[in-house]
């Protein structure tokens, strides 16, 4: 009898944690109400991607920016100071019901970062890269990551601010 | 007695049957080989059963949930009855449940500078000087363009200054400005007597930032060493400048 008890208390936990399962009712309408109901993202962006200051050079080349902060510069692109540093992100997880998975960007994903002067001129952003770690949160409810890429810079790169934007997706979560 | 000795089973004994020592646990009599493949064939029945209703990982994660303490077979059959529902509902369930996922945007950022481009707009000049029997030093200073004469020499006119430059870049950017050395040679044209520049510097030290419009004036000045009787002429010699983002 327990082990039945516990069994039926394990299976109502169960229904519990799975959202959106629902019982029906008896059919009885009498009119109709809508709602727009929105969930407060538990995922939050820390800080942007910044590339800082850059000079395209004589052939131009590329700056990564990996997700701890550091660089790595090819070709005649070199930085000119600025702030430099990947993007953070933190989110809040509850326990035994998220088991988030991070889903992009990824390495095969680009994007462009345009300067409003020059929109056909854009700086091509790809190769993401991000520290997430699925054992790193497992003992956690609080947890932040980082997204870092690489930014290819044209010899003949207009000068000016570019800007792009990611979208940063946790899977179970 | 010796058929029973002869029949009993010496060896590992199924899991389900670990508690027991010695007794068939269903009937209480000693193990044979007899009951024990009987045992065995209803076991793999069993599993039989298991495999087509449940996936292997699903049956192993409840086997665990769910210990069987005592081979009975009646509560056997009703936890297994059990736990094929329990599985079905949550085979049920998950199938059901919605595919969560949690986004956001962030943005990535970054400034391109104009290149910068530097020009010499006076060149650095020393003016015309009157050499005497021991020679001295026309000294320009770096902040004010002051020249000033010491020894035997004398300074002709005012055509002494710094040398100036013009950069042009990003507007308010920091820039720092290097010279390749702070001495150079300067030699006669048309001959091959020098005269020794040293203390090149830049006016209010080498960090700097462009203004509003993106440009900088900067000067350079050093001293220059005259040494006695110098052979008149025009000496010339040049020195680097370099202007670099910081």
């Amino acid at each position: 009898m327990k082990k039945q008890g516990f069994l039926a208390a394990f299976m109502a936990a169960l229904v519990l944690a799975v959202p959106g399962y629902s019982v029906a009712g008896a059919a009885n309408p009498t009119g109709e109400a809508s709602a727009d109901v929105t969930v407060a993202s538990r995922l939050n962006k820390e800080a942007d991607m910044d590339f800082g200051l850059l000079i395209p050079g004589t052939a131009g080349g590329t700056i990564t920016v990996r997700p701890n902060g550091t660089q790595a510069v090819t070709g005649t692109a070199t930085r000119a100071g600025g702030s430099f540093h990947p993007a953070g992100f933190s989110f809040e997880r509850r326990i035994f019901r998220d088991y988030p998975q991070y889903a992009g960007p990824r390495a095969t994903d680009s994007i462009s970062l345009v300067n409003p002067a020059y929109p056909g001129r854009p700086m091509r952003l790809r190769n993401f890269t991000t520290d997430f770690s699925q054992f790193a949160y497992f003992f956690r409810t609080e947890y932040e990551f980082h997204v870092g890429g690489t930014l290819e810079v044209a010899s003949d790169q207009p000068a000016g601010a570019y800007t792009g934007t990611f979208t940063v997706t946790l899977d179970n979560f | 007695m010796r058929k029973a000795r002869n029949n009993a089973i010496i060896g590992r004994c199924p899991r389900w049957h670990r508690w027991d020592s010695g007794r068939h646990p269903s009937r209480g009599q000693r193990r044979t080989r007899q009951s024990t493949a009987r045992l065995y064939r209803q076991l793999a029945a069993r599993k039989s059963r298991a495999a087509q209703s449940f996936s292997s990982a699903l049956t192993t994660t409840f086997q665990s949930s769910f210990p069987i303490m005592r081979h009975n077979r009646a509560v056997t059959n009703r936890l297994f009855r059990v736990r094929r529902g329990a599985l079905a509902v949550m085979v049920a369930l998950l199938g059901a449940a919605p595919a969560y996922a949690g986004n956001t945007s962030g943005a990535a950022q970054t400034s391109i500078l104009d290149r910068l481009s530097v020009s010499q707009t006076e060149d650095l000049d020393f003016g015309i000087i009157a050499p005497g029997a021991s020679g001295g030093r026309v000294t320009i200073q770096q902040n004010t363009g002051r020249c000033s004469a010491s020894g035997s020499l004398t300074l002709l006119g005012d055509r002494c200054h710094r040398g100036a430059f013009e950069v042009r870049g990003d507007t308010n950017a920091r820039v720092a400005i290097s010279l390749g050395s702070n001495t150079t040679i300067l030699t006669r044209v048309n001959g091959s007597e020098t005269m020794r520049v040293d203390q090149l510097r830049v006016n209010a030290g080498p960090n700097k930032q462009l203004d509003g419009s993106g440009e900088l004036v900067f000067h350079v000045a050093g001293r220059l060493a005259v040494g006695g009787n110098q052979t008149p002429g025009l000496y010339q010699g040049t020195f680097a400048v370099t202007v670099e983002y910081r």
